[in-house]
């Protein structure tokens, strides 16, 4: 286990050095220069080419792309990701602090979405082609189609403006106590978490149907076990595998979600940090939240991967 | 687990969500302790830094300028003393600023304690200013004033004299961009606290700034009048229907950008407000590349001009003066300079159609014009905002009535400004320069700024030349209406709009409405905005 656990670890490196090349690359190729937009040349203005050049240098950007690169990656396998262009911070520390944020909101999400496909899933499945089935088949086809920002808005517009139950932005605070924190979790969680909901309820229905039609099933059932005792101990632990699976894959899609949800409902998270560095090319800020978010995505497969020996002793980590 | 135990579990995690969800029947209103006045704003800003000499964004600015002050202060065609108490130019060369004696440094912090009584002397002003021109400081708006600033001295404890390379007309415009800061503030707190821990001499003292989240800021009790408002809480809200949505909830009192689509709900909205921002509006135009293959014929350009019904396109576009109007100069009104240009321009397919017989272009078996076996083929640049997109498409629409081959895109808008500073465009769609220089900016051949629309007339040059370097307003702004009449035969803009902004404000918002700006204190001699709930 431990043996597979560093081999895992040590496959991040190249995936990580293959990311952050990437990221380098098209950061170069996207039109707007961050040396015009740091000196606030607009279209109202143009900066004088003293400036500009002195700017240029000070970035490192006059230096040529493989250059630049390595001088990127020699720092950051340092740690050092850099300052961001525009408010001269520390990356590391800067995407860390909002990290939490946009973590709560992630694992809300998840929770929420856990919360309504696993029961729904399983509903549709034992009770397969009845009317249950039909309406889970239906929700989860609507909430996989919607898309973030519209549905984050229609909440808002629902709950916050029409209802007056929720409130429309921001993030709670906790000094107000948990329910604070709680109200304003809600709005968001949902809007990010439904359509990986729609995509787990989906999941589970046609797992559990496959687990049902199983021989050990059957043998369960023969040997006279009640059949919730045969659904929740017996199919849905064997179920739970290929679901867990696409968590984990899924867990990335929630992170990109966030990205809009955030900026819809002002929560201060990695993701908004991520949109304005976007839009004022800061491309430090750009890299550096980049690796650190892929960094947690690997780090999240690999946790996956490590739950699947715990809940399916036969798959074994050890080299045959 | 059996499946009781489970559904039970589940059953009471719902119900704490829905319950806690549902509990309070009403959402926060802007937080109200005890007798406090506090007022929220809704911000689409991002804050970028709390460093006034380098931050660049207006959204910056709408903080600092709560907490610091300038010598003046004030909007475009209307700067009065702020923390200068007057002025007098002794010369065409020199400014004389009389400070106000009675602005303290904000206390209760790292490097001024309570009782410190730090006063702002002549010689902090000097020494913000030259701490602004020294290039090694890298300060945002060095370049310019450099050209514009040859000395700052010291006269007395509170009167100090600024010497220009040149007369200066835009010499107030430039320096209310400057707020006086201080420097043993940088040299104790240190870079990194200082770019965002602002410590001032406004009316507003800063409290605490949670990145991408709010901005608190509170009365300083030692400004020479005594702020209506207790706090004042700016909330980072991106996307403005939302800031619109929490404006209706009450959980803002002012939402400083709201946008078209929402104009007309939140008017209807009882207890709501929508007024325009301050300032002329923004002057948007289809701009020629002057030097294109194209578009270097002036009487092309004037073609052009007459092809396009920018009456109908601007009425299509907003339908609501409070939106956007109809523009003809390239100057705003209420800055010098403007004159009403609508006599120069006319709508007229026909005169457009034969100038352009005329030159020679002979519409070809494909519906486009052509010429030399050169079709009259090119791309519209245009920002992706709503309203200049579609504007691009209606220049488009227009064209393509006479044989013309216009595609519009809409670009990005980084890539945009930089190909419009580059010159890598035959027709745009941009933005123009709203303030007392805009002219200057925008047309003189070769100190002027922005789209690179290269457009040079020696004529306008002169007077634009002769118009920066005049100090009396009125024979300025004979200069500038005679450079922006010139421009305009020239066509080598087609002045299209004025946009403006609005912002939502609750009833319980007072004297807010004559400066509707946050860029301006709201605390000044000359208003005291109070909310009263």
């Amino acid at each position: 286990m431990t043996k597979y656990i560093i081999k895992r670890l040590l496959q991040t490196i190249p995936t990580l050095l293959a990311i952050s090349f990437l990221v380098f690359s098209i950061l170069y190729i996207t039109p707007g220069d961050p040396v015009l937009l740091m000196l606030a040349a607009s279209e109202t203005s143009t900066v004088d080419p003293a400036s500009y050049a002195a700017v240029q240098k000070d970035l490192g950007l006059d230096k040529p792309f493989f250059v630049r690169y390595v001088d990127f990656i020699s720092k950051a396998v340092q740690g050092d990701l850099g300052r961001s262009y525009i408010t001269n911070q520390k990356i590391f520390p800067t995407v860390m602090e909002r990290m939490p944020a946009t973590l709560q909101l992630t694992f809300s999400a998840l929770l929420i979405a856990l919360l309504i496909s696993i029961p729904l899933g399983v509903l549709a499945a034992i009770k397969q082609g009845s009317i249950w089935d039909n309406i889970a088949t239906f929700l989860a086809t609507i909430s996989v189609s919607l898309p973030g920002f519209w549905f984050g808005m229609l909440l808002i517009i629902f709950f916050a403006l029409n209802l007056r139950l929720l409130p429309s932005f921001g993030m709670g605070d906790i000094d107000k106590g948990i329910g604070d924190v709680i109200r304003h979790l809600i709005l968001p969680a949902t809007a990010l978490g439904t359509s990986l909901a729609a995509m787990l309820t989906r999941m589970t229905r046609s797992s559990m149907i496959e687990v049902l039609n199983q021989d050990y099933v059957t043998v369960a059932r023969s040997k006279g076990l009640k059949e919730r005792t045969v659904i929740y101990i017996h199919a849905l632990k064997n179920a739970l595998i290929p679901i867990i699976t696409v968590l984990g894959a899924q867990f990335g899609s929630l992170l990109g979600g966030a990205i809009v949800t955030e900026t819809i409902f002002a929560w201060p998270g990695v993701g908004r940090l991520a949109v304005n560095a976007i839009g004022k090319r800061d491309f430090p800020m750009i890299q550096g939240n980049t690796l650190i978010i892929c960094t947690g995505f690997i780090m999240v497969n690999l946790i996956v991967d490590i739950l699947y020996g715990v809940l399916d002793p036969r798959i074994s980590f050890t080299e045959k | 687990m059996n499946f009781k135990k489970i559904t039970l579990v589940l059953i009471l995690l719902m119900t704490v969500l829905v319950t806690t969800a549902c509990a309070p029947k009403t959402v926060d209103p802007a937080p109200v302790i005890d007798e406090e006045k506090i007022l929220t704003l809704a911000t689409q800003y991002t804050i970028a830094t709390l460093n006034p000499y380098k931050t660049s964004s207006d959204g910056d600015g709408y903080i600092i300028r709560q907490v610091m002050e300038p010598l003046v202060s004030g909007i475009t065609g209307d700067l009065r003393p702020l923390l200068a108490e007057s002025w007098e130019n002794i010369d065409d060369l020199t400014w004389q600023f009389k400070l106000r004696e009675n602005a303290y440094w904000h206390e209760g912090n790292a490097v001024y304690p309570e009782g410190a009584n730090a006063q702002v002397k002549a010689e902090d002003v000097k020494a913000s200013f030259d701490f602004v021109l020294d290039p090694a400081n890298k300060a945002q708006y060095q370049a310019r004033l450099g050209q514009v600033i040859k000395q700052v001295d010291v006269v007395d404890e509170f009167t100090v004299r600024f010497t220009t390379n040149e007369p200066s007309a835009w010499f107030l415009t430039d320096i209310h961009r400057v707020p006086i800061f201080s420097l043993k503030a940088l040299e104790v707190l240190g870079q990194d606290v200082f770019d965002f821990t602002p410590i001032g001499t406004g009316p507003f003292k800063f409290v605490e700034y949670v990145p991408d989240d709010k901005i608190v800021l509170e009365k300083n009790d030692k400004y020479f009048i005594e702020p209506n408002l207790d706090k004042v809480i700016y909330r980072i809200i991106p996307d403005q229907a939302v800031a619109t949505v929490a404006l209706k909830t009450g959980e803002v009192d002012i939402a400083l950008q709201i946008p078209v689509t929402e104009v007309a709900s939140a008017k209807a909205t009882e207890g709501i407000r929508v007024i325009r921002t301050s300032g002329g509006g923004a002057y948007r135009y289809v701009a020629f590349n002057c030097k294109s293959d194209l578009f270097s014929d002036k009487k092309v350009r004037e073609a052009i001009a007459y092809a396009i019904n920018m009456d109908a396109a601007v009425e299509a576009i907003f339908g609501d003066p409070l939106l956007g109007e109809r523009a003809y100069c390239s100057v705003v009104p209420g800055v010098p300079g403007y004159s009403d240009c609508s006599d120069l321009w006319e709508y007229n397919v026909d005169k457009a159609k034969s100038i352009l017989a005329e030159l020679g272009w002979t519409l070809g078996s494909d519906g486009i014009l052509q010429k030399d076996g050169v079709k009259f083929s090119f791309v519209l640049k245009t920002p992706s905002d709503a309203a200049r997109s579609k504007l691009g498409i209606i220049v488009a629409t227009d064209l393509k009535n006479i044989g013309i081959d216009c595609k519009p895109q809409a670009s990005e808008f980084a890539t945009l400004v930089d190909d419009m500073n580059s010159s890598n465009f035959d027709m745009g769609i941009s933005g123009g320069y709203g303030g007392e220089d805009g002219l200057f900016m925008m047309f003189h051949s070769t100190e002027g700024g922005g789209p690179k629309i290269q457009y040079a007339n020696p004529d306008v040059d002169n007077l634009l030349g002769t118009a920066k370097v005049t100090v009396d307003l009125e024979e300025r702004e004979a200069l500038l209406i005679e450079a922006a009449r010139l421009i305009a035969a020239d066509r080598p803009h087609l002045p299209a709009y004025l946009e403006y902004w609005q912002l939502g404000l609750s009833e319980s918002v007072k004297d807010f409405d004559e400066i509707p700006s946050v860029y301006i204190p709201l605390t000044s001699p000359y208003r005291n905005v109070d909310i009263v709930k």
